[in-house]
């Protein structure tokens, strides 16, 4: 009867085994879903954490910024020279750039336009975690919706975009970057063939071995020249237009030879962000 | 000294995640191998090592990963088997190791299979070995450093008793 009884317990814990490992799938599916909000418990709980962790980590980002500082200051009279023989053109850039502000804004007041696909707001941040969990690349930084970041803001560094604003809490935010492996959102970008060219392609993946970008659906029958860069088009909800993501690599064909397939390198190196900035489009 | 050696792991977790790469071969998991090797300090009282182990899971959810309660459940689950471990294993340094590694590949595969399984990435064979082999050098020293503290704790700890006596 013993025997009987213990077979009998074993069974239903072999069930409730698989009911357990069942609702903590069901659990984690809806937590990671893209779409979820924080709710007040897990804001208040982030934030608090984060508030330590940022405490703790002030003395060693002190050590880190003066070790970069001091291995900067070794090649300072080489990059002195790079700087001196461009000094001429960031002149000539800089009038070009100007003149075309003027030119947008005429073109904008003309149009009668509040905002364009360009515009955007800058606010600045300092990464705090960098992938505590190994399998979504992802940052934490130290503004939140107080400083009035909202989801899907776009992220950059001065190369390039690195991401999108993926969960805030009142003082921080998660940044998911593009060089997540299995980047759901399929990002539109443009490809300069030349002045007045451009050749339109989604991102489909990343490769973290190589630094790049695949970039698919162009149906053009155009000469992509290496080395052209790539940015973002504004098209979609998430990227303000004109972002840089890369320059070209390499051009080859899909498995059927209809479309073409790029290679592009990834302008930004994901293993060093220690500060980003979060745009915010003026539209919204 | 066991809650202190949490609370410094997982703040730790959060500090050398800032100093190496995304995908270089030092990936941490401080607050795992605290709460495996922290053991013997509990002196089998299994009540309150579980309860430590779901609270660390539960503040590893909450700050580090956005879940909810998944990492609670598997730092009890790995809790449970380092009590079941704990009864079969000496404690000298080539234990250690082996434990680091086999708690490594469990927590790993434990995160890879349920993200799989939930959508949330496609199943690669090469990504899935590559985060077991980036988390083992710097976890096994970081249990090897952990084990030390707990031997140097206990033992002071038996010596003042012997004094009493």
């Amino acid at each position: 009867m013993y025997n009987r009884k213990k077979s009998f317990d074993k069974r239903y814990l072999f069930i409730f085994i698989i009911i357990i490992i069942s609702l903590m799938l069901v659990v984690l599916s809806v937590t990671l879903k893209k779409n979820r909000n924080l709710n007040f418990f897990e804001k208040f709980a982030k934030d608090t954490g984060m508030i330590v962790l940022k405490v703790t980590y002030t003395p060693f980002q002190f050590i880190r910024n003066q070790l970069n500082e001091w291995h900067e200051k070794d090649n300072l009279y080489e990059k002195y020279k790079e700087l001196k023989n461009n000094e001429d053109q960031v002149k000539s850039v800089m009038a070009e750039n100007d003149n075309l502000k003027s030119e947008v804004q005429k073109l904008k007041d003309n149009l009668d336009l509040n905002s364009i696909l360009s515009d955007k707001v800058l606010l600045n941040a300092t990464v705090i975690n960098r992938n505590i969990s190994y399998w979504y690349d992802e940052i934490t930084i130290d503004k939140g919706s107080n400083d009035g970041i909202e989801k899907n803001m776009a992220v950059v560094v001065p190369k390039g975009l690195i991401g999108s604003v993926s969960k805030v809490s009142k003082n921080t935010s998660t940044v998911k970057l593009l060089s997540n492996d299995n980047m759901s959102d399929k990002i539109s970008v443009k490809i300069r063939v030349n002045d007045e060219t451009y050749v339109f392609g989604l991102i489909s993946k990343y490769d973290s071995k190589t630094n790049t970008y695949t970039v698919e659906g162009i149906s053009q029958n155009i000469d992509i020249p290496k080395n052209a860069d790539v940015v973002t088009t504004g098209m979609g909800d998430l990227f303000p237009s004109g972002l840089q993501v890369g320059t070209v690599q390499k051009v080859t064909t899909d498995n059927f030879d209809l479309s073409k397939v790029v290679l592009v390198k990834a302008s930004v190196d994901f293993d060093d962000l220690d500060y980003v900035t979060v745009l915010k489009r003026k539209t919204e | 000294m066991r809650i202190l050696i949490l609370i410094v792991s997982f703040i730790l977790d959060s500090i050398v995640s800032n100093f190496f790469p995304i995908n270089s071969l030092f990936l941490a998991c401080f607050s795992l191998m605290a709460i495996v090797f922290v053991y013997p300090l509990f002196k089998g009282d299994k009540k309150s090592y579980y309860i430590s182990a779901f609270c660390l899971g539960l503040a590893y959810d909450l700050i580090y990963t956005d879940t909810v309660i998944f990492q609670a459940v598997v730092f009890l689950f790995m809790a449970y088997l380092t009590t079941k471990l704990g009864k079969t294993l000496s404690d000298n340094y080539m234990t250690v190791i082996i434990t680091a590694i086999i708690c490594v590949i469990i927590y790993r595969s434990l995160w890879f299979f349920s993200l799989v399984l939930t959508g949330n990435i496609s199943f690669n064979i090469e990504n899935y070995f590559a985060s077991i082999y980036r988390s083992l050098i710097l976890n096994i020293i970081y249990a090897l450093i952990i084990s030390m503290i707990v031997k140097l704790t206990n033992k002071r700890k038996t010596r003042r008793s012997r004094r009493l006596i």
